[in-house]
């Protein structure tokens, strides 16, 4: 039997990802946001004996779809050998959908209809008469919960039952890569589709008022709103910080004491240029950056929770009359929170954006969005040299900072857009997030963070134990190492901003990912995982800490996001002059920073 | 041309108060945007009504059946609708 392959497709936010993890026990990106999967996914699964390929589809909102992320829905559509088709439909929705259901059918595909947030159809009475509907469609449909996992079963049924009497009529070819196009969005459609619609669904005239209703009554107020945003995030930071830390503090502790008890007797027979590597270079080094990992990791469970609950789209609603004087609109400042997480995400996000002028203008501003790797230098340099109460304002600071950088950023360049795309899109209602799916979200991108960040951690850590140790013989870190000696090149322009000789050699390394500066710095002062606060603390003073953080913020995130900025602007020349903006900035903030505080 | 008092009164959108459920007419815009805002219920015949609107001149949240819409005022001037009293 040969493979069979099988495509999700539907409107955005309609559970298509939900589905695919429950269908195939992969885990793509889920969230209560209208274009959270920009890319193809797809997974393996056995449907009776044959084996499926599986793929999710970014969201169309009709066939005639012209941004980023439908044209790759749409190009797949037309142009890979199908077998089958799952379409994924809102069934509260389904007086709007249908016709979507209905234009997928004229590609002559086998399909299976699916009605999925059952739940939340019933609550906001809904009532769909499945089987009139199975009979007039000619296709299996299921009326489905994929995220509470109610009538998977049924899915996987249809499925059998479909791809079974697709191979055994024997000529499939002719139907397949329809050209889009050619299937018109024509009154027929309309005309079929509120025929069905009317004696197969039910809908309540004017929704009554939902619990979303209410909450939006406050956190969309036109004065409330803005405050109750501020404090959302105040309180994400609180969780964070307030279970994140003390975790790091114990895994800290605990690696330096295994340092001592264990391994540095263990090693103590190598030759003693040999245990200094495996010590004082990869272990310190990567050992420093792991213990950052439960913060990450609790940061990447309230992230999740956010994006789940759909408050992402209230915020692009509140913020847009702000984005749009700087030549942006809401969905770019939702853009700048998921970079919290990581910018490479957020600037494939911006793949929902028409305008590619834009887009490019959203991608200028991504890259100053505060990620995770970024986080975890400030949390670092917060809690090393400044004191517990002040250490949460100087990080939120730097949050601030972060959206002043960006919007002025957006604001100076705001001229090259031109005319503006419009903003229309699905305000969705709340929705709860669940906790198993919000830790295994957690866990994979926490997971993803260590094997994209893995390896440059540690050739990091391995290269600067080399500089810093090399010739051999020299006093670590000292002017006369390797590292030394390129600090002394670079000095006259780091001098200016109290970032000092080996603090720039950090900063370097920096450049390549974020994730290496906590374990660089390990290295370059020779300190284990639980003592280098209090040596970094020793070595500077508040106004260098915080210049260096300044610069970190601000200067190029890392190479993926520039990989990604490459990739999604077709552009060079528009990637170098990202790079260059953030470095000039970079330094020109640092530079007048310092100079003003140490006036 | 004289107009009776019941007569209906064409309206845009961003006109529209708050909380009334007004019936689209007609939209007056490219075709790309009208078949965007039909697929998101946005269409001749269909109820819709504003919800609130976002301070500074921002979008308005528009219902239409059971789907609500962020849409600028701009776009929202391009629906014209009948009010229902
Ligand atoms: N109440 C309810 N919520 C659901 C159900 N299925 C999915 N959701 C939620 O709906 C939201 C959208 O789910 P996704 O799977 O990301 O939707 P999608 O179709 O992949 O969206 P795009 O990738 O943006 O096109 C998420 O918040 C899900 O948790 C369901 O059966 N019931
Ligand atoms: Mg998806």
């Amino acid at each position: 039997m040969s493979k069979a392959r099988i495509a999700l497709v539907g409107m955005p936010n309609t559970g298509k990802s939900t589905l695919f993890n429950r269908l195939s026990g992969a885990s793509a990106r889920v969230g209560n946001w209208p274009g959270m999967t920009v890319e193809l996914q797809g997974a393996r699964l056995l449907v009776g004996a044959r084996m499926v390929e599986l793929i999710d589809l970014p969201g169309l909102n009709n066939l005639h779809g012209f941004s980023e992320d439908e044209r790759i829905a749409r190009h797949f559509l037309e142009t890979q050998p199908i077998n089958a088709l799952i379409v994924v439909l809102n069934a509260t929705q389904i007086e709007r959908q249908l016709a979507f259901a209905l234009q997928i059918k004229q590609l002559g595909l086998p399909l299976i209809l699916i009605l999925n947030m059952a739940d939340e159809a019933i609550r906001r009475k809904v009532l769909i008469d499945r089987d009139a509907l199975e009979k007039a469609l000619g296709c299996p449909v299921c009326l489905i919960s994929a995220k509470y996992g109610h009538g998977t079963q049924a899915v996987l049924q249809a499925l059998e039952t479909v791809l079974h009497k697709e191979e055994t009529q024997a000529d499939t070819a002719s139907r397949r890569n329809t050209p889009i196009d050619v299937l018109l969005e024509d009154d027929v459609i309309e005309a079929q589709t509120t025929a069905l619609l009317a004696t197969t669904v039910r809908t309540p005239q004017m929704p009554a008022a939902t619990y979303t209703d209410r909450i939006d009554n406050l956190l969309l107020h036109p004065g409330l709103g803005i405050i109750a945003f501020f404090f959302i995030l105040l309180g994400l930071f609180q969780i964070v910080y307030s279970i994140g830390a003390p975790l790091q503090e114990h895994l800290s502790e605990a690696l330096e004491a295994a340092k001592t008890v264990w391994i540095a007797p263990l090693l103590s027979p190598l030759p003693a240029p040999l245990t200094s590597f495996l010590l004082d270079g990869l272990y310190d080094g990567v050992g420093t950056v792991t213990t950052f990992l439960p913060i990450i990791l609790t940061f990447y469970l309230v992230m999740s929770a956010v994006e789940d609950s759909g408050y992402m789209a209230r915020a692009a609603f509140l913020m847009d009359a702000l984005m749009s004087r700087m030549g942006l609109d809401g969905r770019a400042f939702v853009m700048q929170i998921m970079g919290f997480g990581c910018n490479v995400p957020a600037v494939m996000g911006t793949r929902v954006l028409r305008n590619p002028l834009q887009r490019r203008l959203s991608m200028l501003i991504i890259p100053f969005s505060l990620c995770s790797a970024r986080l975890q230098v400030f949390l670092f340099f917060t809690t090393a040299v400044f004191s517990p109460q002040a250490a949460p304002w100087v990080l939120l600071s730097f949050y601030v900072l972060s959206f002043l950088v960006a919007f002025l950023t957006a604001f100076i360049w705001r001229g090259q857009v031109g005319t503006q795309e419009p903003l229309i899109m699905e305000l969705p209602p709340y929705r709860y997030p669940t906790f198993t799916y919000l830790a295994l979200q957690a866990l994979r991108e926490a997971g993803q963070f260590l094997r994209g960040a893995g390896g440059f951690i540690v050739a990091g850590v391995a290269i600067i134990w080399l500089l810093t140790h090399l010739p051999w013989g020299v006093t670590p870190a000292s002017p006369q190492s390797l590292a030394g000696q390129i600090a002394t090149l670079t000095a006259p322009l780091f001098e200016p901003l109290g970032i000092d000789n080996l603090l720039s050699i950090a900063l370097m390394f920096g450049f390549v990912a974020k994730e290496v500066v906590v374990g660089a710095l390990a290295v370059i002062y020779g300190a284990g995982p639980n003592e280098l606060g209090g040596v970094v603390a020793r070595n500077i003073d508040w106004r260098q800490a915080y210049s260096f953080m300044l610069f970190t913020l601000l200067y190029t995130p890392c190479l993926a996001t520039l990989a990604a900025i490459r990739r999604e602007s077709r552009s060079l020349r528009f990637t170098l002059t990202s790079i260059a903006w953030s470095v000039v900035v970079a330094w020109l903030a640092s530079f007048a920073f310092y100079q003003i505080v140490t006036r | 041309m004289l107009m009776k008092p019941h007569d209906p009164v064409l309206t845009q959108l961003d006109q529209l108060p708050t909380g009334m459920i007004a019936t689209v007419c007609y939209i007056e815009a490219q075709a790309e945007m009208v078949s965007r805002m039909r697929a998101l219920g946005i269409k001749p015949g269909n109820p819709v009504s504003v919800v609130r609107s976002a301070p500074l001149s921002g979008p308005l949240q528009v219902r239409a059946g059971q789907t609500d819409i962020i849409l600028r005022r701009a776009e929202a001037a391009s629906i014209h609708v009948n009010p229902t009293f």
